[in-house]
Order: structure tokens, then sequence, then C-alpha cells
């Protein structure tokens, strides 16, 4: 059977490359896919050159590169939202449940029996929980258009990312849980102005504490997801990473 | 009228057929599958079959798992116990459908 050689593969990728697909993981598949079709177009014909069956293979996608990447970009924000909810409502199934109602729990005990610092804990909580699952997802995955290249801690040695990945190339979508508390933080004092009870400061506490709560389950979650994602990539494109050891 | 229309409702449950048959597959050997089982009347396109598998994939119905075959990585698809599920679904839906043109194009043979 004729097989491809390494140095025809390589211009397969700088084929990519050069059509403007990028990401390596979208590359792997439809590099393999050219190849394939070469490699059986010079099976059937040993006259054919790569040049002749490359043209021939390449004809075969009539220029839909770019809506390809498009649709799967698409796609893989659509899987991501799906496996960070999924992740996320496993924290209030069994056996997760336990450590959430204990997490929960205890911030609200605080909350009740000291509502005057239990106020003040939960909005130094609050703010950086917020803040690490909105800026974080954004340094993991960078933007669209400038991936970066993340150092990324899986024991003691670190993966250095050379290559860039659509699958890590999204909008992240758990955020939104921070950008609801984030709007509830900022109304909350509206929200809170106009109660007339004995138990305002206790209401408040357990408000902010029970926000805190919610926030800190969904980076969890995120985390949890993002480590899985890790897992896969590195499992299945290596060549996109550098392994460093320390 | 062309037939590639005809047949572009049918491609998700060939699609999950196959790959209940055949374990899993890649892209490639989907569209050459297709073309021998069809004796060429079926010609699935790289710009129909993509975009089909990637959505398969996000909806938890197909799997992949990337596998380096000599000089280059392979990403092979397969189907999950959901796309197993859906697999068997929409080949009922498809029979359905048959069942119906034909009452509709030769009703006297039903």
């Amino acid at each position: 059977m004729r097989e491809i050689t390494n140095n025809e593969i390589k211009k397969i990728f700088e084929f990519c490359e050069d059509y403007g697909i990028s990401y390596y993981d979208v590359q792997v598949e439809l590099v393999d896919h050219l190849a394939s079709s070469i490699e059986q177009q010079q099976e059937q014909n040993l006259e054919m050159s790569f040049e002749d069956a490359f043209l021939n293979a390449r004809k075969k996608f009539s220029n839909c590169f770019d809506e390809l990447v498009k649709e799967k970009a698409k796609q893989i924000v659509k899987q991501e939202k799906k496996a960070q909810l999924k992740c996320f409502a496993s924290f209030f199934r069994w056996p997760k449940m336990v450590k959430t109602f204990l997490f929960i729990g205890i911030s609200l005990v605080l909350a009740y029996f000291f509502p005057s610092i239990a106020k003040y804990v939960a909005l130094t909580i609050l703010a950086p929980s917020m803040l690490l699952i909105i800026i974080y997802p954004d340094i993991f995955y960078g933007r669209v258009d400038n991936y970066i290249r993340p150092t990324i801690p899986f024991s003691k040695d670190k993966y250095i990312q050379v290559q860039p990945l659509l699958i890590f190339n999204r909008k992240n979508n758990l955020t939104f849980l921070a950008k609801i508390g984030a709007v509830l933080f900022n109304f909350s004092y509206l929200l809170f102005f106009n109660i007339e009870s004995l138990h305002k400061e206790k209401i408040i506490s357990l408000f902010y504490f029970g926000l805190a709560g919610i926030n800190f389950i969904g980076y969890f979650a995120f985390k949890e997801q993002r480590d899985r994602l890790l897992q896969y990539a590195v499992k299945n494109y290596p060549e996109a990473f550098q392994l460093r050891k320390y | 009228m062309n037939k590639n229309s005809l047949y572009k409702g049918c491609l998700e449950p060939l699609l999950l057929k196959l790959l209940n048959d055949n374990g899993r597959m890649y892209g490639y050997e989907i569209t050459q599958k297709v073309k021998e089982l069809t004796i060429g009347e079926l010609q699935i396109t790289e710009g129909a079959l993509y975009p089909l598998l990637h959505r398969l994939e996000a909806d938890g119905v197909l799997t992949t798992e990337v596998e380096n075959i000599g000089n280059r990585p392979r990403k092979y698809y397969k189907l999950t116990e959901e796309g197993e599920k859906q697999k068997s679904h929409a080949l009922e839906e498809l029979e359905n459908f048959m069942r119906t043109m034909q009452l509709l194009l030769k009703p006297q043979t039903i």
C-alpha cells in the first residue's frame, strides 16, 4: 500500500497554515483526510504525482475550509457549555452534594450567628471568587483571535502548549454565574435598602454568603471540567504540548 | 431534482448505523464506505460530513479518540451509549419515512 511520506505530510500541514487554519486539532483531521485521499488516488493510478492527487483531494472540499472551522468552533462552545453545566449540576448530586451542602451550610451558620463579622468575611470571599471565575477562564482559554500559550500545571511537571487548539479557544460559559453574582452584588444595596426587619443584618449576611458559596461551586466545577479537557488534549494531541520536567 | 438533496435528511441515521456496524471510523473511511455500499450512488461530501460529525460529537452522540497511524495522527469517531439509543430511534424514523414515501408513490404495494 502506498504511504504518504513525512515530507508530504509536512506540505499538507503547511497548506492548512497558509489557508488560515491554525488550530492543530482542526489540522489533524483535515491532513488525515487529504492524505488518505492522496494515498488512495496514487494506489489506483501509480503514475499520478503527489501534486495532482493533492489538488484533486482539495477540490472535494470545494473551498469550505473556513465554514468547517466556524461550524466546529460553534459546536465546541455548545459541547463545553453542556459539559460545564453537567459538572456544576454534579455538585448538587450524590456524593458531591455532601461537600456542597457542608460548604454552604457552614457558611450560612456563620452568617446567621455572626452577622456583623460574617458580612465582611463574605464580601472578602465574594470579590476574589468572582474575579477568579471571570478572569481565570480568559487567561486559560485566551481570546478568539489572539491565542496564548499557557503553562499547564499537572503534578510537578508542566506542559507548555506550543500549538493553538480550537478546543481551548472558546468563550467560556460558566462565567455567567459570576456575572449574575456581580449584578446581584451591585444591586444588593438597593435590594436591602427598604428591608424593615429586626433581622436585616442576618438576611444581608446570609445573602452574601449564599452568593459567595454558589460562585465558589461554579469555580470548582469550571476547574474540574478544565482539568478533564486538559487531560483529553494532552492524551489526544501530544504534539501540541511540550513537557518540561522540574 | 438533485438526488443529494433527497439523501441529505438520511445522512444522520446512515452515519449512526455505519458507526454501529463498524465500531469506530475516521472521516475519509466513512465517505469511502458509503460510496462502496451504495455502489457510488451516494457520495457524502466533506462539507456535509464533518459539520454533521462535529454536531453529533457536541450533542454527546459520538465520542472521539486520536491515534497515531504511521506518520500522522488520525481522529476516530464512535458511538456513545446515548448514540446507540439514538441510532435505533433514528433508524426507526427512517423506516417510517420510507414506508410513508412508498405509500405515496406505490399505494398498491403496501
